[in-house]
């Protein structure tokens, strides 16, 4: 018999260490403990069995690999923060003493330390640091918009704003913007970089409020590591579209010597307003940058079909894309005051569009309001202040969000100043076969892949009267969103049900008034459109219902036949399958059918507050 | 002195060194006194006439005395004004001109002019420029830190420095690292970054998507509260509040509950269980050494018995093959089907978040806007809830952070009071 095991001296007692025992291990204080581990991205673990792992005990405890402390116990990052310990002991005591030449001696041999080779172990290629940068972008535009206070270093806020500003930089040069979508908490956006998708969020303007129970130094420390792996990233984005980094205003010298904004702070200061202003190109590294053509190629595949509907959605796709790369080109847009600037310029510029601004509301304008090749206005006003041009459309800022998420430019109507907006749909949202979809979107889909621009523009210069039917119907639908028959909604709404329809009668009023003004906005429009459209016919959709239909019944009948060739053993998951598939189809109609109803209802609604 | 040639040191007993001895001043010596001789005698020995003359004739020049005029009294200077004179014992100022460096003393100028002058000694110099490099060093420092540029180069880029040198050394000079634990490339949860919320929290959502979110978020508060319900139903609950607390009275009626009369208690004491809880030995019922033989001896054969039967089943166990293996079989499938239940077990906790320490991690809040909330344009947008507690929630989420509560800082030490001896409150 060999010698007996002992309790805990194998498996998972050995693989894994508590926190406390890492610190002994590392001699680390906890705040260097934890930097640490953030920046060399190791994570706590949750064991399998906790019992084995904490010797028997069953407390919860934090739990790190072994193998992973004493990876971090080779770091030469250690040894900077014992350095640093050490500077801030003496920095103190020369303060402490009164001391103040001593200090400063100290203060400029401050040890500093690089995080360069960190980013290179955590992300050995380029690509790996892509598929990570959601974390870095986001915490890049949230510390980029704090204000001055005493916990965040100046610096790190400053160094967050550039490296943000340039990395929209490059996504408008890219043109690899997809989504945006404006919820309540900031506005989400995704770009397509070197076939990853990339998802953000940026922070509305004047949105910030301290967290209470947020530990800012642990967030500070991710940003540190973040900055450094955005500015790589960075690097090489603008390397391999071959511009200059760090980004050169192409237009540097002559705008700077007519404008009279050195006056005012510095002139870095200027450049740095003047490259957040975004409107302007950036200098490019080379002269001739080939462009890569990036579409699939076009030789026939001869593998099987289910391969080249692939290769065949793929190219599709990649049209879409292209197209709406160019979704705002050749369109000048206005912003007006009170409209959220940096993110209307970024995705003007990125669908290749042109804007501007007033000179007062900020650096960096190209023309002004008195432009005649305006061709639309945002503005965020129920009403249209100072001289109105006829030549020009004045919409609100959905528009042009709105516009972005549909991949067509959408008629103006719905968006005219004071009106009601129709809803800001979330483009995020995809919808799998047999689910319920609102009517918003489903008139929105329908438009995307049926009726194309020129459809669109056709319809939004002929049947004004229809939107405006449509429109109508939109606002009585929010007005009387409350005042629906929901019998599961808490005792809150029930109160909000009465309010609303107190409110109800001064809304109508407002509504007509609102009717009024739109009626007189599209005669202007009609006016204008009959200029411009005498070229254009009626696109004639092609008819493709018979074929449609033979296709439908052949696939039939060649299901039917597969259903029957399923064995018995996989026979049940495959009904489970059609259930769970039936359910869904049966809850969405109920969805519909209850929407129906509510519509109606409104309708009649509607219907007698006009009769009154 | 230094010119006056040693003279060389010569045994002059032999004719040979006579000719080294250096005789040229004794012959110089002679020399003079011929020529003086040749000259007419030494001078010292020569009569003063011989050698000077008396000129009593004065020359032409000299005669001729100049008039005085009128103008040569005006420049005679008065005795009154000779204070003003320069005095002529003083001798005038030298200013010195083409001096030379040395004479100065160069120790007492600073260090940056003996550097120009070109006076330091190495070790001076040497510091000088140490102190030199070392603030270009420091501006070069400055600038880095003040710039804002983080990346001068491509990180990306392959560089074979790492990969020329001996692995053994290169690890011991910690030039290169030790290869990271294969599971640190691996994400720790596959939860996205960014989680976009619903179509409800758009910022003006549609009438179904917004009803939706509300629905969410009301189930959630339910839940929450039922939850929080149970929590007070077993421990708040369990115990009388002051109205209903239990007084002596109750206490006692309690206690005496279910307890018969007095005169009841004598008939119990009959009821006490008879015998003992051993009983005694008995001598009939001893074991003697022949009994334990015996009965060891049947307990022998009884397993011999049992071990036949054993064997004899295990022997007939070759005929039903068939059918063991159809049960290894079955266990087999057991574990297996056991194994995948594991398995989607642990895919379906897979993005949940784990138990990393202490406390648990709770799901935030829902940020959403009430329907009479919801603004009529982007202008009068109130934002909802704080991007940067958003984030910290899904590091935490994502089992990149351990959820934490705020520690408050506790003094360590009490404060101290004294008592004035002279100042006493209560006397």
């Amino acid at each position: 018999m060999g010698k007996m095991k002992k309790k805990f001296e194998s498996g998972a007692a050995t693989s894994y260490i508590s926190r406390n025992q890492a610190l002994k291990k590392l001699q680390l204080t906890l705040p260097d403990f934890r930097r640490l581990c953030i920046l060399k991205g190791v994570y706590p673990h949750e064991p399998k069995n906790k019992k084995r792992a904490n010797k028997g005990s069953t407390a919860n405890k934090t739990f790190y690999y072994l193998k992973d402390i004493q990876f971090l116990s080779h770091e030469p990052l250690i040894n900077k923060f014992r350095q640093f310990k050490i500077f801030v002991r003496r920095l103190k005591k020369a303060v402490a003493k009164n001391n103040p030449e001593a200090a400063a001696r100290l203060r400029d041999n401050k040890p500093l330390y690089e995080l360069h080779h960190l980013v290179k172990e955590r992300y050995p290629t380029f690509v790996d640091a892509l598929r990570d940068i959601d974390d870095a972008l986001c915490m890049c535009f949230l510390f980029a918009t704090f204000p001055r206070q005493k916990r965040v270093y100046m610096e790190m806020v400053e160094l967050c704003r550039r490296l943000s500003v340039e990395f929209m930089h490059y996504v408008i040069c890219s043109k690899s913007l997809k989504k945006v979508f404006v919820s309540i908490k900031g506005i989400y956006y995704q770009a397509e970089i070197m076939g990853q998708t990339i998802n953000w969020i940026v922070p509305h303007q004047f949105s910030y409020n301290p967290p209470l129970d947020v530990d800012f130094r642990i967030m500070a420390t991710f940003t540190e590591f973040y900055t450094t792996a955005l500015g790589f990233v960075n690097f090489r984005l603008f390397q391999l579209l071959g511009m200059h980094y760090p980004p050169n205003l192409s237009l540097w010298t002559t705008i700077h010597r007519t404008e009279q904004g050195e006056e005012l702070c510095c002139e870095e200061e200027v450049g740095n307003e003047r490259m957040a202003a975004l409107n302007q190109l950036l200098e490019m590294q080379t002269t001739s940058v080939e462009e890569e053509e990036a579409l699939p190629d076009n030789f026939p595949l001869g593998s099987t079909a289910d391969d080249t509907s692939h290769v065949e959605e793929a190219r599709k796709e990649a049209e879409a894309h292209k197209k709406l790369q160019s979704l705002f080109r050749g369109l000048k847009l206005f912003i007006c005051r009170e409209v959220p600037r940096e993110s209307l310029v970024f995705i003007v510029r990125s669908f290749g569009g042109e804007i501007s601004w007033d000179t007062t509301v900020c650096i960096g304008a190209t023309y002004g309001e008195d432009e005649e090749s305006i061709t639309h206005q945002i503005i965020d006003r129920p009403s249209i202040l100072g001289k109105q041009y006829l030549s020009r459309y004045y919409v609100q800022p959905q528009w042009v969000y709105d516009c972005v998420n549909a991949r067509t430019l959408l008629p103006t109507q719905d968006y005219l100043p004071g009106a009601v907006l129709p809803p800001h749909l979330s483009p995020f949202v995809d919808e799998a076969e047999g689910d319920y979809i609102p009517p918003e979107k489903q008139s929105l889909l329908n438009q995307q892949q049926g009726v194309d621009g020129a459809i669109a523009m056709s319809r939004q210069s002929e049947s004004s009267v229809e939107d405006e039917e449509y429109a109508d119907k939109e606002e009585r639908e929010s007005s009387a969103a409350e005042s629906s028959d929901e019998d599961e909604e808490e005792g809150k709404e029930d109160e909000e049900e009465e309010e609303e329809e107190k409110e109800g009668a001064e809304t109508k009023e407002e509504n007509a008034v609102v009717t009024r003004k739109r009626r007189r906005n599209s005669a202007e429009k009609e006016s204008v459109q009959k200029k411009s459209n005498i070229a254009v016919e009626k696109g004639i959709p092609e008819s493709k219902a018979q074929s449609e239909r033979a296709d439908f019944f052949s696939n039939k009948e060649e299901k039917k036949l597969a259903v029957m060739m399923i064995p018995r053993k996989r026979k049940r998951l495959y009904e489970k399958i059609i259930y769970g598939q039936k359910r869904k189809t049966r809850e969405a109609l109920k969805l519909q059918e209850k929407r129906k109803a509510h519509d109606k209802v409104k309708r009649k609604q509607g219907g007698a507050a006009a009769a009154e | 002195m230094a010119d006056v040639k040693k003279k060389q040191k010569v045994s002059k007993n032999k004719k040979k060194n006579w000719r080294k001895v250096d005789i040229t001043d004794v012959e110089e010596h002679l020399e003079e006194k011929r020529l003086e001789e040749r000259t007419g005698g030494p001078a010292a020995e020569k009569p003063d006439k011989s050698l000077f003359v008396v000129d009593t004739v004065a020359s032409a020049e000299h005669q001729e005395v100049a008039p005085k005029s009128v103008k040569s009294y005006k420049n005679i200077k008065l005795q009154c004004f000779q204070n003003l004179e320069p005095d002529p014992r003083i001798q005038p100022a030298k200013i010195k001109r083409n001096v030379r460096i040395d004479s100065i003393k160069k120790k007492a100028l600073p260090v940056r002019k003996q550097l120009e002058v070109g006076y330091l000694r190495p070790a001076k110099r040497q510091a000088e420029q140490q102190r030199k490099k070392a603030k270009v060093a420091k501006k070069e420092k400055m600038e880095k830190i003040l710039s804002p540029v983080v990346a001068t180069y491509n990180l990306w880029e392959e560089d074979h420095n790492c990969e020329e040198l001996d692995e053994h050394y290169a690890l011991v000079t910690k030039k290169k690292l030790p290869s990271a634990p294969s599971h640190l490339k691996q994400r720790p949860s596959e939860v996205p970054a960014v989680e976009v919320p619903t179509g409800g929290a758009s910022y003006n959502p549609s009438y179904d998507e917004h009803q939706q979110l509300l629905r969410t978020a009301t189930h959630r508060e339910l839940r929450k509260l039922k939850q929080q319900r149970k929590i007070e139903r077993a421990t708040t609950d369990m115990f009388p509040d002051r109205r209903n607390a239990p007084t002596e009275q109750t206490w006692l009626h309690e206690m005496s509950e279910g307890l018969a009369l007095v005169d009841e208690d004598v008939e119990q004491e009959d009821v006490i269980a008879d015998g003992f809880p051993n009983a005694p030995v008995r001598a009939h019922e001893r074991k003697v050494r022949q009994k334990r033989r015996r009965e060891q001896q049947e307990k022998r054969l009884l397993d011999k018995i049992k071990k036949q039967k054993v064997d004899k089943q295990r022997m007939g166990e070759i005929y039903r093959l068939r059918s063991i293996r159809k049960e290894i079989d079955e266990h087999e499938k057991c574990a297996e089907e056991r194994k995948q239940l594991k398995l989607e077990k642990l895919a379906k906790y897979k993005n949940k978040p784990k138990r990393l320490g202490s406390i648990k991690y709770v799901e935030p809040d829902l940020e959403l806007k009430l329907s009479e909330e919801l603004s009529e344009s982007l202008r009068t947008l109130k934002p909802e809830g704080s991007l940067l507690e958003d984030r910290f929630r899904s590091f935490q989420k994502r089992c990149i952070l351990e959820p934490r509560r705020r520690q408050n800082i506790v003094k360590k030490y009490k404060r101290k009071t004294y008592e004035n001896k002279t100042h006493r409150e209560v006397v």
